[in-house]
C-alpha cells in the first residue's frame, strides 16, 4: 500500500498561497508566524472557575455545583460504574451536570490532545461539538485549540474570548446554540497578534501575576490569559544566547507524586510517568521566555542579553575573560574545514573521516559540546559554562557574567542554591559540585552504581553519564563520539 | 580551505613543495629531505578490517611478519568498524548484517559463525543456517562474537608486530620500481616529522573515504549550532533517545537502509520496554511496496517502502553467478549491474516487521513518501518542510534522524586523490578508484611493484560485494594469489591450506 | 550455496566420486542387501554411478530454478530436500530394472546407502569442503 491517504504530519500545511522557500527568519508575531501553542505562556487569573491545559488545547470552564448524588453510605457495594465502561457505552439520557460530566469533558479533551497531532483544533471542536449536542443545562465553558494555522475556538453559555489590545470580543451568543437554547459558538480563527484572553464565568476582571504561567495541567482560576508572543527561536531581543536562566519544571509535575521512589541508575530510572501514557510532562518553555519570567524584575547590569553572533559586543570589564560564547579551542580541521576534538575519527559537523591535515592544531571558535538531557526531556546545549542550582543567579560568578545559571526546580528541595558548575574545558565537559548540602551522584555509562563528587574537583563527563543533584537527574550525550 | 595560521615550524624530515609536485620520487630525494626510509616487501595502511584479512591471509601463506607493516591510526583493527556500529545501533550483543560464513577471523569461513555456536550449543542458530533464507531470516553472527575472534586471530597471527602506529600522507613511486609511503606518526612519537616506507607492494585499505552528512543537516547545524536534534544515523545520537525517554515526542525518520530499520528497530524498543508514546514518521525517497526489479528473473522483494534483501548485494555477488557475471563486464554494462543489484535495501527480520506493523495499525508509525526541502529551529522543535508526493507539506518534531549514509567522494580522501593525481591511478565506471581483477590498482605499477587496494574505495570494479567482510576476504585471496605469482608468499593448495586450517582450530600461533 | 552451473557438476561429480566412493566402499559390506559381497558392491557403485550421471542433469533443473531467484543462490535447505525426487527417480529406475546388470536390489539396502552417500556429501560440502579448497566457495563451485 503506498503512502496513501497521505498521513498528517504533526504541524500544519504552510498556506498555498505563500511560496515555500525563502521564507523570513520566524518573528515574534504577526500572522505569517504562527506561534506553537505549546510555547505560549498561558497565565491564570485569579478566580473560581477551572482553567486546563494539555498539548494543543487550552479550557476554562465553571466547575458544575450539582452536589454529588448521595452516596450509599453502607459497606462499598457496587463501587460506582467504572469510568471507562462510562465512556464507551452510549448515553442513555441526556448528560447532567456534576464533577463527574466535568471530568467527561476533561477526559474528552485529553483523549483528542494525545491522539499525537499538534493541531487538535479542528478534531476537537468536532468531537467537543458533537459531546455539546447531548449535554443538557451544559455549563459555561470556553476552548482555544490549535489548528494548522489559527485557534478552534469554542465558547458555550456565558463564555467569553476576549482580545483586549485590539477591542476583539467574541461570545457564546453569536453562533448556534445548544437543543436546549444554551449559547455556544464554534470559530476557527487567526492567532490573533496580541493576547487571548479566554473565561468562562464572570470573568473576574485585573490582569494575571506577570510571573503567572501554566504550563499545562488544572488549576483554579477566572480567566486564562494565552500571550501571543512564540518562543522566539533564536529570533526577537532575546534570542536563545541571552538565556541567563532555564527552567526546569520537576519531573511528573503534572501528576505524578515526586516522592517516588527513585532506582539507582539512569537508564532504568525514567522521571515517574504519569499513569496514562498519553498525558506529557509539562512542556519546557523555551529560554528565552523563561529569562522574561524568572529573570528579576530589575535586569541585572551585567546580564544584558548579549547578541550572540558578535564577539566584539561591549561587554563589562567583569565578564570579559569568559563571557564570550564563541570560545576558542585547539583542534583538527576536518578536510572540509570544520574544527574538531583531535581526539575524534569523524567531523562531529560533516562526517568526513579526520584522517586528513595530519595533526595540525589549529585554534578556532569551539562548537557545542554536547548537552544535558534533563530527566524531563529539557535539553541543554553546551556552549558555555553553567553553575546549576535553586538560585543560581545570585552566585556572584553569575553575576560577573562568568558561568551562565541554569536553574533547577526541585520539589524534594534536595538541590542546594548554587549546586553544580558546568564547565566546558579545551574539548572536555568538567562537573563540579560547588559544595552542595546534599552532593551530586555521577554514573557513567555502564558503571554499576553511582558515586558521589568531592566538592570542589572536576570530573570529565563522558557521554552517557547520568548526575543527579537533589530529585533531579541529566545524562549527559555529546556528537563527539566514546572520549 | 585558507586559514590565517602560521605554518609549523620546518621540522627536520618534513615534506617539501618540490617533493610533493614530483610524481617520482629517488631514493636521493627522500636523503636530501632528512626523510627517514624504512624497507620492507609489503606495506598495507589504513589498519581496519580490510588490512587485518589481508594481513592474515598473506600470514597464513607464509609470510613472516617481519616482511608486512601496518600502518594504522587505528588500536585494533575493527575499532573504527566497532564505533560505527554502535553508533548506529548494533552494539556487541546485537547482530550484523553478514553471512554465517563471513568470517575476518577465518579465511576458510569454517566452522562458521553458527556453526561454533552450534556446538557451543546453541543449536536453534544451526537450524537457522539450514532453512534459511526460506523459512528463517538469515542468520547473522553477534557484533561481540566477530570482534572477540578477530581478537584471538590478531594475537595468533603476531599482528600487533607488525602495526606501526600513524597517518599515511600518500603514496608515491620509486624511480627504480616500487613506492615510498609517507607516514605521518604521532606527534613526538619520531624525530622526524614523516618517515617513508620503501615497499615493492603497498595494499590500500582506508575503508571509507568518509560519510558525508546531507547538506541540510549541516546548514541546519551550522546555522543554530544545535546538533543534537537532527542527526545523522553514524554519529552518536544517544541524546535523541534520552529525551524521548524524559518526555513523549515525534521523530522523523529519513531513509530506507538497514540503518533506518536498526534505528526504528531502537525506538521501537525503547517505546515497549519503557511504555514510551514515542510517534514516528518515516520519510522515504522511493517508496517500494511490491516486488520490483527488471524482469521476471530479476525480482527483488518488496513491501511497505523497503527493498529487502539479505545482504548489501544478492547474495550470489559473493562467489556465485553474479560474481562471475560481474567479473566478465566493462565499462557502462558493469555500472548498469551495479544499479540493478544495488540501491537501498534492508534485510527482512520479523522482530521490527511485527513492531512497524503494530506501528501502522496503532497509528504512531506513520510514512512520507518524498524529500526534505528544509529545516529550521522554531523553540525545541524542529519544522520540517517536506516536498511530498501529496505536495508540500510542514511538520515539527523533537528530533530528526537522517539515516541516509552518503558516501563521500574518493577525491576527499587525502591519500586517494594524490593516487588519482600523482601515481596513474584512475576511476572506474562508479567512479572510483579502477582496480583489476586481482585489485591492483590500474595503472599504478612502478618497475616490479604494485599498488592493491580494497574495501569500499574499490565499489565499481569487477567484484561488487568489496565493502563486506567476505568481499575483504576475497579482495585478500586475489592479491594473495597476485602475489604469490610474483613471488611472494606461498601458494595455497589443498595441503598447505589444511595444515593451516589444523593450526587455527587448535590456536597455534604462527 | 552460490553455485554457478560449472560449479555445480563439478562439485557433483568430485564429491560422489571421492566421498561417495569412499563412504560406499566402507558401508557396502554392512548393507542388509542379501546377496554376496561382489554383486553387493556391483549395486551400490552402480548406484553411485546413475546418481551421479542423472545429477548432472538434475543440476541443469536446479540452475533453471536458480535463476528465479534474486539472490542466484541455492539455500542450504535446498541441497538436502533435492534428495527426495533424486532418489525417487534412482529408485524407479533400479526397481523397474532399467539397470540391466544389477539384478536385485533390497529396498532398506538403497535406502540406508543412498541416505548416508547423501548426507555425507551434503555435510561435507557445507563446510569442511572449504578447508583443502579455499578458493572453491568464491568460485560458484568449481575446482579447476
Ligand atoms: C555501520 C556499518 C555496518 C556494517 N556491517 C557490516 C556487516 O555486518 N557485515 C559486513 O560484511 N560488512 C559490514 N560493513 C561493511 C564493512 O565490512 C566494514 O565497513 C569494514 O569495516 C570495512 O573495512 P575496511 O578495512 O575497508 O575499513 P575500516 O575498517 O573502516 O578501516 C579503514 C581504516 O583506515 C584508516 N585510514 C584512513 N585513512 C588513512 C590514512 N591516510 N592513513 C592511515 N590510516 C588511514 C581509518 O582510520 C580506518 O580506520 C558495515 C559497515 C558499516 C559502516
Ligand atoms: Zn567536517
Amino acid at each position: 500500500m503506498p503512502s496513501s491517504p497521505l498521513p498528517p504530519i504533526p504541524g500544519r500545511p504552510p498556506a498555498p498561497d505563500r511560496p515555500v522557500p525563502p521564507r523570513p527568519a520566524p518573528a515574534s508575531s504577526g500572522a505569517a508566524t504562527v506561534p506553537a501553542f505549546d510555547q505560549v505562556s498561558v497565565a491564570v487569573v485569579p478566580g473560581a472557575d477551572l482553567v486546563v491545559r494539555m498539548p494543543g488545547l487550552l479550557l476554562v470552564v465553571v466547575p458544575e455545583t450539582t452536589p454529588p448524588a448521595p452516596r450509599a453510605s453502607a459497606g462499598l457495594d457496587g463501587w460506582g460504574r467504572s469510568p471507562g465502561a462510562r465512556h464507551s457505552g452510549p448515553p442513555t439520557a441526556l448528560g447532567t451536570g456534576g464533577p463527574d460530566r466535568l471530568a467527561e469533558l476533561v477526559a474528552l479533551c485529553r483523549k483528542v490532545s494525545a491522539e499525537g497531532s499538534r493541531a487538535p483544533g479542528r478534531r476537537l471542536q468536532e468531537t467537543l461539538g458533537g459531546w455539546l449536542d447531548g449535554q443538557s443545562a451544559m455549563t459555561s465553558l470556553a476552548v482555544a485549540a490549535a489548528t494548522e494555522d489559527g485557534l478552534a475556538i469554542t465558547l458555550v453559555g456565558s463564555a467569553l474570548a476576549q482580545v483586549p489590545e485590539l477591542g476583539l470580543r467574541l461570545s457564546a451568543d453569536e453562533g448556534e446554540p445548544l437543543a436546549d437554547g444554551t449559547p455556544r459558538l464554534e470559530r476557527t480563527v487567526d492567532w490573533p497578534p496580541a493576547a487571548l484572553r479566554l473565561s468562562a464565568g464572570t470573568d473576574p476582571g485585573g490582569s494575571p501575576h506577570p510571573l503567572a504561567d501554566l504550563e499545562s495541567g488544572a488549576v483554579p482560576g477566572g480567566a486564562a490569559v494565552l500571550s501571543p508572543v512564540a518562543s522566539p527561536g533564536g529570533t526577537g531581543a532575546f534570542g536563545p544566547a541571552s538565556t541567563t536562566a532555564v527552567r526546569l519544571p520537576p519531573p511528573g509535575a503534572v501528576s505524578a507524586p515526586t516522592d517516588a521512589p527513585t532506582p539507582p541508575v539512569v537508564s532504568s530510572a525514567p522521571p515517574p510517568r504519569p499513569t496514562e501514557p498519553s498525558e506529557p510532562p509539562a512542556p519546557l518553555p523555551a529560554p528565552a521566555r523563561s529569562f522574561d519570567l524568572l529573570a528579576p524584575a530589575d535586569p541585572l547590569p551585567v546580564a544584558q542579553p548579549l547578541p550572540v553572533v558578535s564577539s566584539a559586543q561591549p561587554v563589562t570589564p567583569l565578564a570579559a575573560e569568559e563571557t564570550d560564547d564563541r570560545a576558542k579551542v585547539h583542534g583538527f580541521l576536518c578536510s572540509r574545514g570544520h574544527l574538531n576534538d583531535p581526539r575524534v575519527h569523524f567531523c562531529a559537523l560533516c562526517g568526513i573521516r579526520m584522517a586528513e591535515r595530519t595533526g595540525v592544531f589549529l585554534e578556532g571558535v569551539r562548537p557545542p559540546l554536547g548537552l544535558l538531557v534533563f530527566d524531563n526531556g529539557a535539553t541543554v546545549n553546551l556552549d558555555a559554562d553553567y553553575l546549576l542550582g535553586r538560585e543560581p543567579d545570585s552566585d556572584e560568578r553569575v553575576l560577573a557574567g562568568e558561568l551562565r545559571p541554569l536553574l533547577v526546580v526541585d520539589t524534594t528541595g534536595g538541590v542546594s542554591r548554587h549546586h553544580l558548575e558546568v564547565r566546558l574545558h579545551e574539548w572536555d565537559v568538567l562537573v563540579i559540585d560547588a559544595g552542595s548540602a546534599n552532593g551530586t551522584l555521577v554514573a557513567a555509562a555502564g558503571a554499576p552504581g553511582w558515586s558521589s563528587l568531592v566538592p570542589g574537583q572536576a570530573v570529565r563527563l563522558t557521554p552517557g553519564t547520568a548526575v543527579r543533584l537533589g530529585g533531579r537527574q541529566f545524562a549527559f550525550q555529546s556528537p563527539h563520539g566514546g572520549f | 580551505m585558507s586559514h590565517p595560521l602560521a605554518p609549523p615550524p620546518p621540522a627536520a624530515g618534513d615534506l617539501s613543495d618540490r617533493l610533493v609536485g614530483t610524481d617520482v620520487w629517488t631514493d636521493g630525494m627522500l636523503a636530501e629531505h632528512g626523510i627517514p626510509v624504512v624497507d620492507v616487501p609489503f606495506v598495507t595502511f589504513g589498519g581496519g578490517i580490510g588490512s587485518f584479512v589481508t594481513t592474515d591471509y598473506l600470514r597464513i601463506c607464509g609470510v613472516p611478519t617481519s616482511a608486512i607493516r601496518v600502518l594504522t591510526p587505528l588500536d585494533t583493527p575493527w575499532q573504527s568498524y566497532e564505533y560505527l556500529t554502535t553508533v548506529s545501533q548494533v552494539p556487541r550483543g546485537e547482530r550484523l548484517r553478514s553471512d554465517s560464513a563471513s568470517c575476518p577471523d577465518n579465511i576458510w569461513g569454517f566452522p562458521s559463525y553458527a556453526l561454533r555456536e552450534g556446538l557451543k550449543g546453541d543449536l536453534k542458530q544451526l537450524w537457522n543456517v539450514l532453512v534459511e533464507p526460506i523459512w528463517a531470516n538469515y542468520y547473522t553472527p553477534r557484533a561481540g562474537h566477530a570482534f572477540v575472534s578477530m581478537e584471538a586471530e590478531m594475537h595468533r597471527i603476531r599482528y600487533p608486530e607488525m602495526v606501526v602506529r600513524g597517518q599515511v600522507r600518500m603514496v608515491r613511486r620509486r624511480a627504480g620500481g616500487g613506492y615510498f609511503t609517507v607516514l605521518t606518526p604521532p606527534q613526538g612519537a619520531t624525530s622526524t616529522r614523516r618517515i617513508a616506507y620503501r615497499s615493492q607492494w603497498v595494499h590500500v585499505a582506508v575503508g571509507y573515504p568518509g560519510l558525508k552528512f546531507l547538506d541540510d543537516l549541516q546548514d541546519y547545524r551550522t546555522l543554530t549550532n544545535d546538533y543534537a536534534s537532527v542527526v545523522n544515523a553514524y554519529e552518536p545520537h544517544e541524546q535523541v533517545y534520552e529525551k524521548l525517554r524524559a518526555k513523549p515526542g515525534v521523530v522523523l525518520i529519513r531513509g530506507g537502509g538497514i540503518v533506518a530499520s536498526r534505528v526504528l528497530q531502537r525506538l521501537i524498543d525503547d517505546r515497549d520496554r519503557l511504555r514510551l508514546d514515542t510517534q514516528i514518521v518515516h520519510l522515504f525517497r522511493t517508496y517500494t511496496d511490491k516486488p520490483h526489479g527488471t524482469g521476471i528473473l530479476k525480482r527483488r522483494k518488496g513491501a511497505d517502502g523497503w527493498a529487502y534483501q539479505g545482504f548489501n548485494y544478492p547474495k550470489s555477488v559473493w562467489g556465485g553467478q553474479l560474481k562471475q557475471q560481474v567479473r566478465k563486464s566493462e565499462g557502462p554494462e558493469r555500472a548498469r549491474l551495479y544499479k540493478e543489484m544495488g540501491g537501498t535495501n534492508t534485510p527482512i527480520r520479523h522482530n521490527w516487521q511485527e513492531q512497524l506493523s503494530r506501528g501502522r495499525a496503532q497509528g504512531w508509525y506513520r510514512v512520507m513518501v518524498g524529500q526534505i526541502d528544509r529545516m529550521t529551529k522554531t523553540g525545541e522543535l524542529v519544522e520540517v518542510a517536506v516536498n511530498s508526493d501529496q505536495g508540500p507539506q510542514l511538520g515539527s518534531f523533537d528530533a530528526v534522524i537522517d539515516c541516509t549514509g552518503l558516501e563521500a567522494d574518493i577525491r576527499e580522501h587525502r591519500v586517494l586523490a594524490d593516487l588519482l593525481d600523482h601515481s596513474g591511478a584512475g576511476r572506474n565506471p562508479v567512479g572510483r578508484l579502477d582496480v583489476e581483477r586481482s585489485f591492483e590498482v590500474r595503472g599504478t605499477r612502478s618497475g616490479n611493484g604494485r599498488i592493491y587496494a580494497s574495501g569500499s574505495a574499490t565499489l565499481g570494479g569487477y567484484f561488487p560485494g568489496v565493502d563486506t567482510f567476505l568481499g575483504l576476504q576475497i579482495a585478500a585471496q586475489e592479491i594473495a594469489d597476485d602475489l604469490h605469482a610474483q613471488g611472494f608468499g606461498s601458494k595455497l593448495g589443498p595441503g598447505r591450506s589444511t595444515s593451516q586450517w589444523w593450526k587455527w582450530a587448535r590456536g597455534k600461533q604462527i | 550455496m552460490l553455485p554457478t552451473l560449472n560449479g555445480r557438476i563439478q562439485t557433483r561429480v568430485v564429491l560422489l566420486v571421492v566421498v561417495g566412493s569412499l563412504w560406499t566402499l566402507l558401508v557396502t559390506p554392512v548393507l542388509p542387501t542379501g546377496v554376496g559381497i561382489g554383486a553387493s558392491y556391483a549395486a551400490t557403485f552402480s548406484v553411485l554411478l546413475v546418481v551421479t550421471v542423472l545429477g548432472v542433469l538434475w543440476e541443469l533443473v536446479y540452475h533453471g530454478i536458480q535463476q528465479f531467484r534474486w539472490e542466484k543462490d541455492w539455500p542450504t535447505l535446498f541441497g538436502l530436500v533435492t534428495m527426495v525426487p533424486e532418489g525417487l527417480l534412482v529408485w524407479f529406475l533400479f526397481a523397474g530394472g532399467a539397470i540391466p546388470w544389477v539384478g536385485s536390489l533390497p529396498g532398506w539396502a538403497f535406502v540406508i546407502h543412498f541416505v548416508t552417500t547423501w548426507m555425507w556429501v551434503f555435510l561435507i560440502a557445507n563446510g569442511p569442503m572449504r578447508v583443502p579448497f579455499v578458493h572453491w566457495r568464491f568460485n560458484g563451485g568449481r575446482l579447476v
